[in-house]
């Protein structure tokens, strides 16, 4: 080769390794429950961005024009972008009830979505309309599937969820969504992973039909192991997980999953507003952008021979954002039959009816009708006990007749704040509109009556706080806790699954015993039996709650709209729920649904020796934390000792955590130290070894 | 000149230097406990040498001197001990529980000293511990809070913290090495003094 070739080869050579050694940033851009919200609507903002604080304030978020907008700039800012939608979409607004979801399909496709995961809401119409929504029927399984859902719409963007196996049809032992998908962006590899829901067999098994759902941590931590593995050894760089666990389940696999094989869980269905990245044991960061309103961009710069660095961001979609004019447009057409009223009589050119004609639901008003009034807030928007849910349980005890009232603790929420002043200075006004109603309850079903004694209703308010407080994620189910009218409740919430109900008095005086028999209106599904109240088996005679003027059982949504228009749905009084240990919850801890932060790194631990008892057989010492950071460590805070020998008992400890036990610590400040007495039994004498790991928050 | 007084600083800093430098972690104490009120009482004196968790490093502790006038029954090992009282007794932290229980009939003193060699630099701590029970192992003597009578916490980087009653008393006992050097960095001082003395 002669010197006048080398040089250039040279120059090429450094050139393309200059390229090659070039860091690239990919990013993120993470949407998650939509909940079918095409307009914008009040929420309630944390006044500290997650940091525990005491106030809030009323703010209007969300609209899927708005939305557009953001991602619009977004895109521009950072065009090595993907777009994610990931939990509940087509479901939770009246015109996507009414449309099996169908109204809320184009709209979210002209977002420009990449990539997808459903939520459990999703599968919430029917196993035929998810199937068409989807899965991969056969043409004649289609036909099949369309005799009874109608015409669904699909995503024209892939969704993931290789968590669910079909069981029955042509694709028997399939999964219903492909597990991973791997996009290139701006040349780096990036390996999608999606975990679709695995608590719809809970909801109603109706909904399961056909369908299998993997359970369980280790089902779970199995699943994204081997899918990661598989994704790294096809080279891909990168490797996110898009989730509708729930933060808290994410949070624990990020914990137990091998190292370094997940870079970020994306996370959605708990509808926390993560404004600091959790960092798991793993490796693994994982991030909530609370609901419908917060688009969540997290920039990842990947470099070669580095680790990668992470930078997360949370957007809101507030009114300063212009109107995307394409999706006004889509979101008007997808409304109008909903508002249409040519003649301004209050009522609907069309009436519309549910597809599914065995309910006999229909719309006959505008949605924008206001049904009534409230003169003080309203929300759902607490994790132990909200306003809406106490205001509405007492209204249908008090319609019902019954000792108790029963509503379920669902994570749906339109905000109702009569005097609260929005972020732009205008004051909400209390009106409660149709959409309202709907927005609260966009499950259509029925109001029932039936009895229970005072033994089983204390076994299912213990079933509900584990499935919202247990401190194992994965023994977590359902929503929010459920609300009840005619009992007060004395809890401690810090105490272990299946113990934290201490008392249960009648509001109108006297305790609970457990031979008592006591009245409950709740609520029904249409397969339920007459031994099953809001998804509650052991209670008698629960008969449907008539409407006399239809001698038709009431619907939820009818009979909200009946007491709202009669002036019956009123501000709750007093608390009926005392939690013993004061446990603090949102806004005062940065989760509605109370988190734990891993906080290890932050503090020191020093074990002193063990002195043996001879009498007792116990061996005492101590364990002194000192917090190491800058930053006060506020309480709940616990000291963990993890993979303690089975033999060897802590026996001082305050509950467990994941089975491990753990012991209480009070505030540190920073720099701060606190010595706990820690006990053991050790009737093997066996060396005591364990891992000190400190949690604040959850329970 | 300018040597001369370079040459003198350098055997002050060398003497000062001797005199200082103290052995950090192999110390000697003189252990007196007063029982007298426990005179004719039986029971037992334990001696323990726990770490707090496996990860702990190695600590001996060795009790020598050992006088009382108590009336002394059998004697149990537990772990890593080596000796017996009233002889030499070595106690080593590498079981979860390293022991020597001496059955006895309390009388008005007991006294030993204890030689600690422990130099951690990281993991959980050892606790040394002298338990005095009765014949059902209640604690007597006990410190406050506490089922010993004395409680030495060693942890890594840091000074041992002891814990007793006021039934015990503690003295350090300077080990030869530390006297030979105290002498030697003291001697030299008063040469250089001496020297800088006659100079002026």
């Amino acid at each position: 080769m002669s010197r006048s070739c080398i040089v250039p080869v040279i120059f090429v050579l450094t050139s393309l390794s200059a390229a090659m050694a070039q860091a690239v940033t990919v990013t993120f851009l993470h949407h998650n429950d939509l909940h079918a919200h095409l307009t914008p609507h009040a929420d309630l903002v944390s006044d500290t961005a997650g940091q525990p604080g005491a106030s809030m304030h009323l703010a209007e978020r969300g609209g899927l024009a708005r939305l557009a907008t953001l991602i619009k700039q977004q895109r521009a800012a950072y065009p090595a972008s993907v777009l994610m939608n990931i939990g509940d979409t087509y479901h939770g607004g009246v015109e996507a009830l009414y449309t099996n979801g169908n109204a809320v399909v184009d709209p979210v496709n002209a977002l420009g979505v990449d990539i997808g995961v459903p939520g459990n809401w999703d599968f919430g119409y029917s196993p035929a309309v998810t199937r068409l929504r989807y899965g991969s029927p056969t043409a004649a399984e289609k036909r099949l599937l369309e005799a009874s859902a109608g015409t669904i719409k699909r995503p024209t963007f892939p969704n993931l969820g290789g968590n669910v196996t079909l069981t029955t049809g042509s694709n028997a032992g399939q999964p219903l969504m492909p597990a991973t998908k791997t996009l290139i962006i701006d040349g780096v590899k990036v390996g999608f992973i999606g975990i679709t829901s695995d608590i719809v067999p809970e909801m109603d098994s109706v909904l399961a039909v056909g369908m299998s759902f993997l359970a369980g941590e280790t089902a779970y931590r199995n699943y994204v192991n081997t899918n990661a593995a598989q994704l790294r050894a096809s080279g891909a760089q990168l490797v996110v997980v898009m989730s509708e666990l729930g933060i808290h389940k994410d949070e624990r696999l990020a914990d137990v999953i091998n190292a370094g094989s997940v870079d970020v869980f994306f996370s959605a269905h708990t509808h926390e507003a993560i404004f600091e990245p959790l960092l798991g044991k793993s490796g693994a960061r994982v991030v909530e952008a609370g609901n419908d309103g917060w688009l969540g961009r997290m920039l990842v710069t990947v470099e070669p021979g580095k680790l990668p660095t992470f930078n997360w961001t949370m957007l809101p979609v507030t009114p300063t954002l212009a109107e995307d004019p394409t999706l006004q447009a889509l979101v008007t057409t997808a409304r109008a039959p909903f508002l249409a009223d040519a003649n301004h009589d209050g009522k609907l050119d069309t009436p519309i009816a549910l597809p599914n004609p065995a309910i006999t639901l229909k719309l006959t008003q505008p949605i924008n009708t206001v049904v009534g009034y409230m003169a003080a807030p309203l929300d759902r928007r607490n994790a132990l006990e909200s306003s809406f849910n106490d205001a509405w349980s007492e209204a249908l005890r008090g319609y019902a007749g019954t000792d108790l009232g029963l509503t379920p603790g669902f994570r749906f929420d339109a905000v109702l704040a009569p005097g609260m002043q929005y972020e732009d200075g205008h004051v909400a006004q209390g009106n409660v509109t149709i959409e309202d109603v709907y927005r609260y309850f966009p499950v259509p079903y029925s109001m029932a009556t039936g009895t229970v004694s005072g033994a089983r209703l204390k076994e299912v308010v213990e079933s509900n706080l584990s499935g919202v407080f247990s401190r194992d994620a994965f023994s977590q189910h359902g929503g929010w806790a459920d609300g009840w009218a005619g009992v007060n409740l004395q809890v401690n919430l810090a105490a272990n699954d299946g113990a934290r109900v201490q008392a249960m008095t009648r509001t109108t005086g006297g305790a609970i015993n457990p031979t008592d028999s006591l009245s409950v209106a709740g609520c029904q599904r249409p397969t339920d039996g007459s031994d099953v109240l809001c998804s509650y088996t052991g209670f008698i005679n629960v008969v449907p709650l008539v409407n006399p003027a239809t001698s038709a059982g009431w619907l939820v949504q009818e009979l909200l709209t009946e007491l709202l228009t009669q002036g019956r749905v009123n501000a709750p009084g007093a608390a009926r729920i005392t939690d013993s240990a004061a446990t603090p919850l949102w806004p005062q801890q940065q989760a509605v649904q109370p988190l734990f932060s891993n906080l290890t790194s932050k503090v020191t631990t020093t074990a002193s020796g063990l002195t043996y008892n001879r009498n007792t057989g116990l061996y005492t010492g101590t364990i002194t934390v000192i917090n190491a950071g800058a930053q006060a460590l506020t309480t709940p805070l616990k000291l963990v000792l993890a993979n303690l020998d089975p033999s060897i008992v802590l026996t001082n400890a305050q509950g467990v955590f994941y089975s491990q036990p753990f012991i209480t610590l009070s505030a540190l400040a920073a720099g701060g130290t606190v010595t706990v007495t820690v006990t053991f039994s050790n009737p093997q004498r066996k060396p005591v070894s364990y891992q000190t790991q400190v949690w604040n928050g959850g329970v | 000149m300018l040597r001369s007084t370079l040459f003198q600083h350098t055997l002050l800093a060398i003497a000062l230097g001797i005199t200082l430098a103290l052995p950090a972690h192999a110390e000697t104490w003189q252990i007196d406990i007063d029982t007298s009120s426990l005179a004719g009482i039986s029971g037992s004196l334990d001696l323990q040498l726990n770490p707090g968790a496996s990860d702990a490093q190695p600590v001996q502790v060795q009790i020598g001197h050992f006088s009382t006038d108590a009336t002394f029954g059998g004697g149990l090992a537990d772990g890593a001990v080596s000796g017996s009282l009233p002889g030499v007794l070595v106690l080593d932290n590498t079981a979860a529980l390293n022991a020597w229980l001496q059955n006895l009939v309390f009388g008005s003193h007991i006294a030993f000293t204890l030689d600690i060699n422990a130099p951690l630099t990281a993991g959980s701590g050892t606790s040394f511990a002298a338990l005095l029970w009765d014949a059902n192992f209640n604690p007597l003597l006990a410190a406050t809070g506490e089922d010993a009578a004395l409680r030495i916490n060693l942890a890594p980087a840091s000074a041992p913290v002891w814990i007793s009653s006021s039934a015990v008393a503690v003295s350090t006992v300077p080990e030869p090495a530390i006297a030979y050097s105290l002498l030697a960095g003291l001697g030299l001082v008063g040469f250089v003094v001496q020297r800088a003395r006659r100079r002026y």
